[in-house]
């Protein structure tokens, strides 16, 4: 059994200062600003812009531009050779892949402090939930792994050959706090059944986990959203029964699309049961923020990155946003400043926001049009 | 223009990465020990068998264009008929005047078309760049 009294202890590390960030984000987010400028000091980039004259936010905006993935190609290159510093404050731990669903597929280097961060904010969503619903059986039972293969490349730098792929399956390989969760299966047999994305592919992955995972208790899935549901779908269509009636759930983490409240929630219990279903905003660059309750919002981790809005009214701070202010996300991480991320994101007030879908001019189009028609209801 | 060794992609000079399947593309090679000459009808059957995933990846591009520009006809039908119940609501309760309302209509409904081409234009320019 899991030892509830020591719960806050164990937990402190993980959630801690995100509650505490929560409380006052501007300090918060004034605090992790001076300490990205620091590291972006050790960079050539960062020593271009002038880091280390940086005091406020204001002199960080003037001095640092928006970049997105596509300025970043030369660095990228400059990193493959061998060269991390010119971007980089620290060394290259690995790289990672995106699958590209939502644009370009996007390889983005790691290191060792993005994926502490990646570790960290992955598991808020699901700590907090277990806080909050007391719910400690949780994290007895197994975790359903149905991330992408962590195998796709290989590449050479410095003489070594370095293999690389999709950021799920490399940050759930990589992640020492899976042990105590159990991921099933492990990442290393998902990897072994190969690289491919195909829908033969994807079912080779299914087919394993439900033979893995038919027996034991099962309490909650972690991953991209559509695979979650697809994977249940499978289950249903080949083994004749929903995973409600192999597996009793207690909990749904779903990442990386939009509307997943909205959208996916209803098609996904209708597989899995009554059982909630909590966002997790993330993506390759990041975990941006989590649901903090039964509201269907996302709050940032305003203690790990810095957020900025571009709105029709100029560039503000995410937690300046009034209830309703919606714009451009930029965020600035660990490993690259004034990032844009290419979402859309809009304001529900009290440090509830809700991503709205990438920058797209449909997607512009699409909200312009719901804040017009329904901003009066709202 | 150089091309992705591993998916055939269309890729930029600058890029460290194919865009389309991830693989590394200005990396140090990999030592290759020298492998015997493939024998020519095994040469003709990877030629055979690129030409068609080729072909295949063609298809496949040309079916995802056409979904995304299938999203423009009814958006703009939709905005179209919403105008159209709006403004028949605003004369039935007698907040528009009849003459206002169809004037209106017509500005709004060529101010979607307009956009909605626009649109469509720089998406396909995007798709097919004239260099």
């Amino acid at each position: 059994m899991f030892p509830e009294e020591r719960s806050s202890d164990i937990f402190q590390p993980i959630v801690g200062s995100w509650y505490e960030s929560l409380e006052n984000p501007e300090k918060s987010q004034r605090l992790v600003l001076l300490n990205l400028v620091k590291e972006y000091e050790k960079t050539r980039y960062g020593k271009n812009h002038h880091a280390s004259e940086i005091k406020e936010v204001t002199d960080y905006r003037a001095k640092f531009p928006i970049m997105n993935y596509q300025r970043l190609h030369p660095y990228l290159a400059e990193i493959q050779k061998g060269d991390y510093a010119n971007i980089l404050p620290e060394p290259l731990a690995c790289w990672v892949m995106t699958r590209g669903s939502t644009g370009p597929a996007k390889v983005l280097p790691a290191t060792k402090t993005h994926l502490e961060q990646i570790f960290t904010c992955g598991a808020r969503a699901l700590v907090n939930y277990v806080l909050r619903k007391r719910d400690f059986k949780l994290l007895t039972g197994k975790i359903l792994n149905l991330n992408f293969p962590s195998n796709v490349h290989t590449t050479v730098i410095g003489g070594q050959t370095v293999t690389y792929g999709y950021s799920s399956g490399t940050y759930a390989r990589l992640n020492p706090m899976l042990d105590k969760v159990s991921l099933l299966p492990r990442q290393e047999e998902i990897d072994a059944l190969g690289p491919g994305i195909t829908k033969a592919d994807w079912e080779k992955r299914f087919e394993l986990v439900y033979q893995q995972a038919a027996n034991e208790n099962v309490t909650a899935t972690m991953g991209v959203t559509p695979v979650i549901l697809s994977f249940a779908r499978y289950v249903k269509k080949k083994h004749g029964k929903s995973p409600k009636e192999f597996w009793n759930l207690r909990a749904l983490f779903c990442t990386s699309v939009r509307k997943i409240q909205f959208k996916y929630a209803r098609s996904l219990r209708r597989y899995f049961g009554q059982v909630p279903v909590v966002e997790i905003y993330s993506a390759t660059e990041g975990v941006f923020a989590q649901q903090l309750d039964d509201l269907p919002y996302i709050t940032p981790n305003y203690d790990k990155y810095f957020f900025e809005v571009e709105t029709g009214q100029g560039t503000k701070m995410l937690h300046e946003l009034k209830r309703g202010e919606w714009g451009k996300l930029i965020i600035s991480s660990c490993m690259f400043p004034r990032y844009d991320i290419g979402d859309i994101i809009e304001a529900a007030g009290n440090n509830y926001f809700r991503v709205v879908g990438r920058h797209t001019m449909l997607t512009l189009l699409e909200h312009g049009l719901y804040r017009l028609f329904f901003r009066w209801f709202v | 223009m150089p091309y992705c060794q591993k998916c055939g992609t269309e890729i930029r000079e600058e890029m460290a990465f194919c865009p389309k399947c991830g693989a590394p593309l200005k990396a140090e090679q990999p030592p290759v020990e020298a492998a015997p000459a493939p024998a020519p009808q095994m040469a003709e059957k990877a030629e055979k068998r690129e030409k068609r995933e080729k072909e295949e990846k063609r298809e496949k591009t040309e079916k995802h264009e056409k979904r995304e520009f299938g999203v423009i006809g009814p958006l703009v039908g939709g905005l179209i008929l919403v105008f159209l119940g709006l403004t028949s609501y605003l004369q039935v309760s007698g907040l528009l005047r009849t003459e206002v309302a169809s004037a209106l209509f017509f500005i709004i409904i060529g101010i979607i078309i307009v956009v909605g081409s626009i649109y469509a234009a720089l998406m396909a320019s995007r798709r097919h760049p004239r260099t």
